[in-house]
């Protein structure tokens, strides 16, 4: 009975795999530490039972909760910019170095426009980029109808095109 | 997926490169460890499993919820009573007290003087004077004292017989020690003390060095 109602080792593995990277850039928003974000909300998943019905929304959820108190705990003010410099420090080395040169200056450019987004606009692209989730799951996520979430996501598109040519304006050759 | 061809077609191309920009950006390496992650998953799987086992083999909790109400009732009956009985002996000792007071101051006064007439069989014991020689027995002293007799009768004991050979042991016992403390007392007189030593061994006043 109980081995039916919490969720197989399996899932559990597969869950691990196909989220566990965008779980961890998602939780990177709020907290210094999102692996430990992670681990805590997949042990409480694998505990859990009867299994939520939204296996990956929950974990998104809890992830959340955790990255949140964390930051709580660390009293970290400046979030936006310590997600920017998370992401640019983190950059793959691995590249090509001609087309990194030439790529890096722009994408950075690109990363830090992300900053001057609100909570639920980054929340928002973290999701449909790096969770690659879907416009049913972002809705559940964020309390709104699939439909609105895509509006909102268009939207914040927009918004960072007009920074980056904001700044491409003001950038000095 | 359906709602991904929905939105591209919202998405100019400029929000199109924009988004693949996104995409392309590096995302950092997890950091996260899959094996340590599956361990401690299946560590808390493993007790929330025992917890459950657990709570079916515990009793239901309505069993002690019916007994919950009785024991508190219980209680409350009991202290009720022992309140009541502490009541009623405050009573008894008030009725008797105006009783002590019509026959006039002499009765608390005999009492002291029988204590007092106690100690002196006991000192008189040990002195090896007879305590016959006073004029109030143990048995007097302690029927007469209201204390005992009312605490036994209110809480319905038997009355505690009279220990009279209580205080034959005692003397006994005074005069087993007194005779070898005069044995001492009379060796010290063989000091620059002896002097003292005899005096006080026969009760006499203390010398005048003193």
């Amino acid at each position: 009975m109980e081995s039916t109602d919490r969720i197989s080792p399996q899932v559990l593995a597969a869950l691990l795999n196909k989220h566990g990277r965008g779980l961890e850039v998602y939780a990177a928003q709020w907290s210094d530490s999102p692996g430990d974000c992670v681990q805590d909300a997949f042990v409480k998943l694998a505990a859990q039972s009867p299994q939520p019905e939204n296996s990956i929304a929950w974990l998104y959820r809890v992830t959340r909760n955790n990255a949140i108190s964390s930051l709580r705990a660390s009293k970290r003010r400046e979030k936006h910019e310590s997600f920017v410099c998370w992401l640019n420090a983190h950059e793959n080395k691995s590249t090509d170095p001609a087309k990194l040169l030439a790529d890096s200056d722009d994408r950075s450019q690109l990363v830090n426009t992300l900053q001057y987004l609100d909570d639920s606009e980054r929340e928002l692209v973290v999701m449909r980029i790096w969770s690659e989730l879907t416009w049913d799951q972002i809705g559940q996520l964020t309390n709104r109808s699939a439909s609105s979430a895509q509006r909102n996501y268009v939207a914040t598109l927009k918004k960072l095109r007009t920074l980056l040519e904001s700044s491409c304006l003001t950038k000095p050759n | 997926m359906s709602d991904e061809t929905e939105l591209n077609h919202n998405l100019t191309d400029e929000l199109l490169a924009i988004e693949s920009a996104l995409r392309s950006t590096p995302v950092p390496e997890p950091s996260i460890d899959h094996d340590s992650i599956m361990y401690q998953a299946g560590w808390a799987a493993a007790m929330a499993r025992r917890d459950d086992l657990d709570r079916i083999k515990a009793p239901p909790a309505t069993a002690s919820k019916a007994q919950f109400w009785p024991a508190v009732a219980m209680t409350f009956a009991a202290s009720t009573a022992a309140c009541l009985m502490f009541i009623f002996w405050g009573q008894s000792t008030m009725n008797q007290a105006p009783a002590m007071a019509s026959q006039g101051s002499a009765i608390p006064i005999e009492l002291e003087l029988e204590q007092v007439s106690n100690a002196e069989n006991i000192v008189a014991s040990s002195t090896k004077l007879s305590p016959t020689q006073s004029n109030h027995s143990d048995r007097t002293w302690v029927q007469s004292n209201p204390f005992q007799s009312n605490v036994a009768t209110l809480f319905g004991l038997p009355q505690q017989p009279i220990n009279h050979s209580r205080n034959a042991q005692l003397k006994r016992f005074l005069d087993e020690v007194a005779e070898p403390a005069q044995f001492v007392m009379s060796s010290i007189s063989a000091d620059d003390d002896a002097e003292v030593g005899s005096q006080l061994t026969t009760g006499s006043r203390l010398p005048d060095v003193f």
